[in-house]
């Protein structure tokens, strides 16, 4: 099958216009070896057979962040036989910088302009078959979001690849043709003699690919782009040794990075940068610049040619909207304002209304199947564990599904419309402290309401350790879940001071989630900078049908997830739960007998690990066990541990005397901090395994967590049964501690360089070259001057 | 002088982008010597900054404008 690739830069509506050309065909994959979602789909059309890959949104061949560097790699190794290329039409100079670099490779290509509605509603006007002659290969003008020019792009599509690959195309018609007229005659799928052309197509398709990727064998050649005679005698010399131009092109641009796919002998190699130092001289404009530069006076004369400006236009909508959003004064009130809404809506009384309706819908959904289930009479277990085990557990998780709808949603409006990119400039400034970027704020935020979708909007960082450290230090901000925790063991013990208690525990997760980052970035992930170079797009009205789409696949990626890793660990539970031994007969437990199931057991036996920290009876550990299904578990397996009638989760008063009889308040403020810091629930770990990808950095962070868990209860514990003598005197020496670490700090960083920048200038020795003495000198003169 | 000296509303020329990690991002990006910028504002809290340059709105941090060589011009 061709495989045709979808690049363009980020907001230009390449998601769009992939879900126009795909339709429903589609399947969501990962990229081999990394958590980046590779989508694939099924292009609409009855002519050809051709597959769509969607690659990340890329501004350059030259990358910063892991899927850039995806999409890049695909490119340079020519994986695909065409490329669409999405034109933003309302920002065509910089948007045509990276059509130019697709050009070099040599691939038949396709440019969708689009946004032409922008286009024409600012009056402005594009000639796209002068743009089409201008840059050798078809241009069709789009709108992917008003859904106009679908139909001609499918079409110059087929064209293209009737142009190119006739031979292939054909085979693959024969193929379709065999394979219809063996359903016809068999009525399903192909038989013999259709398997024999299906091997026979394939090995002929090899053969074709291994051709096509030398450029060999294509019908049509495509017309690269040229350029002056300097850069054409450098790009000469390289390919001298490289043979391949394209890769020639991307070594003068990416030095040794780009080499990286080709196998060349060291020798050459050797003589390759010897050739780049050499080249380096001969080219009056800086050496990174000469490629660019060339490309953007292609480009400013391709602009000049084909765009007609509207001078008339001064402010633009953006203009006007940005004027508030990120105002000066009003900026971060705003951002605070729409941040709590979104909050407020999924977690707050909408939420809260729409949750416990499904919730009474779900569990009389449940109800009739478990009545439905222990009417068939089977094996009592067998009835327990769908009941308790599956529908249970279940019921538990799927609850959270209208809340975490709501909030996909109101973020999957943020993001369309073009504010989410405001609110990481907005925030950037406060989040570097801690080493990460603007873009981490949401995640964080969210991690107020659900762990689960915190982690997963984690994807929308550029930067791959950005998104491991954001991810790791989520699950520390206190989620929903945990608010009855708080709300029974504050209630019962703290009185009056009840508020402030559950209050502490919401900044002490705050607190550690900091840390953490800080300690993170200068450990594990040292010398890793947090990049901020964003780009503002313009606002757009998010159209119902993205907005729509794009919750749905949050929540079908939560249900799938549900329905599998979190099926399996229910299971898991429910057998230590309602398994165990009374008098000495392994069986089936009933509801109340859970003390003797073997998670009683095994809360017994760990029992005197958690003695430091004040857990007094192995009804705290096996409820903090309990809660590995969902947080509010803690609470509601305290009730059934205690013996206590009724829903103590809803009405958490019923459970104040038993915690009044088996807590202390230092015990208690322990057990809720163990709570709030140790391993989150199975969703969230699970949404956390499949974000950090590897079972080495899985591994560590749930380690890192009890580890983490444990100190702070210990060290809350065992403070609080000092006097108030020794407390003062270790709060004192912490703030000399801290005070000196802070003096010691400045002290090193007065003696350090200028500027952070020129610290990786000395390590390559560029620091001595001529233009950067004289810039050191500035920047050191400035910071004298402070 | 530096792109970051140049206050909001005010324009410059690229005159040379020194190293950091993003050079090659920042010139990809379109900032060549003799590209024209506008500085259209500062963030709330007072970095990044937020420029107009062909045609469309870039933000990066202060950090990486100081390393950013320009000539301030006049419209």
């Amino acid at each position: 099958m061709l495989n045709i690739a979808l690049i363009g830069n980020p907001n230009s509506g390449k998601t769009t216009l992939y879900n126009l050309l795909t339709g429903s065909n589609q399947s969501v994959g990962n990229w081999p070896g990394v958590t980046v979602e590779k989508k694939q789909g099924r292009l609409k059309s009855n002519n050809i057979d051709a597959n769509i890959v969607d690659l990340p949104g890329i501004y350059s061949l030259s990358t910063i962040s892991l899927e850039e560097e995806l999409a890049a790699r695909y490119v340079e190794q020519r994986e695909m036989d065409l490329i669409i290329n999405i034109v933003d039409a309302s920002n065509l100079e910089r948007n045509l910088f990276l059509t130019y670099q697709l050009l070099e490779s040599g691939i038949p290509m396709i440019v969708a302009l689009n946004a032409m509605d922008v286009v024409e509603k600012k009056a402005e006007k594009i000639d796209s078959s002068k743009l089409s002659e201008l840059l050798g290969v078809p241009v069709i003008p789009i709108s992917a979001s008003k859904k106009t020019g679908i139909n001609n792009l499918i079409e110059k599509t087929e064209q293209t690849v009737w142009k190119y690959f006739r031979h292939v195309v054909k085979h693959e018609f024969h193929k379709n043709r065999v394979k219809d007229r063996h359903k016809k005659i068999k009525g399903r799928g192909m038989g013999r003699h259709g398997d024999m052309m299906k091997a026979k197509f394939e090995k002929h398709k090899n053969l074709h690919h291994v051709g096509m990727h030398q450029n060999k064998k294509r019908y049509a050649e495509v017309k690269g782009v040229s350029y002056n005679d300097e850069i054409e005698s450098t790009i000469t010399k390289f390919n001298e040794i490289i043979k391949d131009r394209f890769i020639s092109i991307r070594f003068f641009e990416d030095g040794l990075k780009a080499l990286d796919i080709l196998e060349l002998k060291k020798d050459d190699i050797d003589k390759l940068l010897e050739l780049y130092n050499q080249e380096m001289k001969n080219h009056k404009l800086d050496f990174d610049m000469v490629l660019p530069n060339a490309r953007y006076e292609k480009i400013i004369e391709a602009v000049d040619q084909t765009y007609a400006r509207n001078k008339d236009m001064k402010e633009t909508h953006t203009d006007k909207i940005d004027k508030i959003l990120t105002h000066k004064y009003l900026g971060l009130p705003i951002f605070g304002v729409i941040m709590f809404t979104v909050f407020f809506l999924a977690f707050g009384p909408v939420g809260t209304f729409v949750t416990d309706q499904f919730v009474w819908l779900i569990n009389q959904f449940f109800t009739w199947i478990i009545n439905g289930v222990e009417s068939l009479g089977m094996a009592e277990y067998v009835s327990s564990l769908i009941t308790n085990g599956i529908f249970g557990g279940l019921a538990a998780v799927v609850g959270f599904l209208p809340q975490l709808a709501i909030l996909f949603f109101a973020l999957a409006i943020l993001e369309d419309s073009g504010y989410m990119s405001r609110a990481a400039f907005i925030m950037d400034r406060a989040l570097r402290r801690f080493g990460l970027s603007g873009k981490s704020f949401i995640p964080m935020l969210i991690g107020f309401g659900c762990t689960v979708p915190a982690i997963a909007n984690t994807r929308t960082l550029d930067n791959d350790d950005d998104r491991k450290i954001t991810t790791m230090i989520v699950p520390f901000v206190s989620c929903g879940a945990k608010a009855p925790i708080y709300g029974v063991f504050a209630g019962a013990l703290f009185g009056g001071g009840s508020f402030l208690v559950v209050f502490s525990m919401y900044i002490l997760g705050l607190l550690v989630a900091i840390l953490s980052a800080i300690l993170f970035k200068k450990t594990l992930f040292k010398g890793a900078k947090a990049n901020y170079i964003m780009e503002l797009p313009e606002y757009r009205m998010p159209t119902p049908k993205n907005t729509l789409l794009h919750t749905w696949e949050r929540c079908k990626e939560f249900l799938v997830k549900a329905g599998t890793i979190l099926l399996a660990a229910f299971i898991i539970i429910w057998f230590f739960s309602y398994f165990g031994f009374v008098d000495g007969v392994f069986r089936l437990l009933a509801e109340d007998e859970i003390s003797h199931s073997l998670l009683g057991s095994i809360g017994r036996f760990i029992l005197p690990i958690f003695k430091p920290i004040g857990f007094t009876d192995w009804e705290a550990t096996v409820s903090m066990l309990t809660g590995l299904i969902a947080k509010e578990s803690v609470v509601g397996t305290l009730g059934i541990l205690y013996g206590v009638n009724g829903d103590v989760v809803q009405n958490g008063t019923l459970l104040y005397a038993s915690i009044q009889a088996h807590f202390t308040t230092a015990q208690a403020y322990a057990f809720m901090t163990f709570a709030l810091l140790s391993t989150p629930c199975i969703a969230a770990v699970s949404a956390m395994k499949k974000e950090l990808g590897s079972w080495k950095w899985f591994t560590f962070i749930i380690v890192y967590e009890l580890v983490v868990a444990y100190i702070v209860a210990l060290g809350i514990y065992q403070i609080a049964q000092l006097d108030i003598g020794t407390i003062l005197t270790i709060l004192f020496s912490t703030l000399v501690v801290i005070f000196v670490f802070f003096m010691v700090r400045k002290f090193i960083r007065n003696k350090g360089s200028a500027c952070g920048s020129c610290e990786a200038c000395k390590k390559t020795g560029a620091c001595s070259l001529p233009q950067f003495v004289k810039f050191r000198e500035e920047t050191e003169r400035e910071e004298d001057d402070k | 002088m530096t792109l970051k000296e140049i206050l909001p509303g005010q324009s410059c020329v690229v005159k040379q982008v020194y190293s950091n990690n993003l050079r090659k991002r920042i010139i990809d990006m379109g900032l060549i010597t003799g590209t024209k910028i506008h500085v259209k504002k500062t963030a709330p809290l007072g970095d990044p900054i937020e420029i107009i340059v062909r045609g469309y709105s870039l933000t990066l941090r202060k950090a990486e404008a100081r390393t950013i060589m320009v000539d301030r011009i006049e419209e």
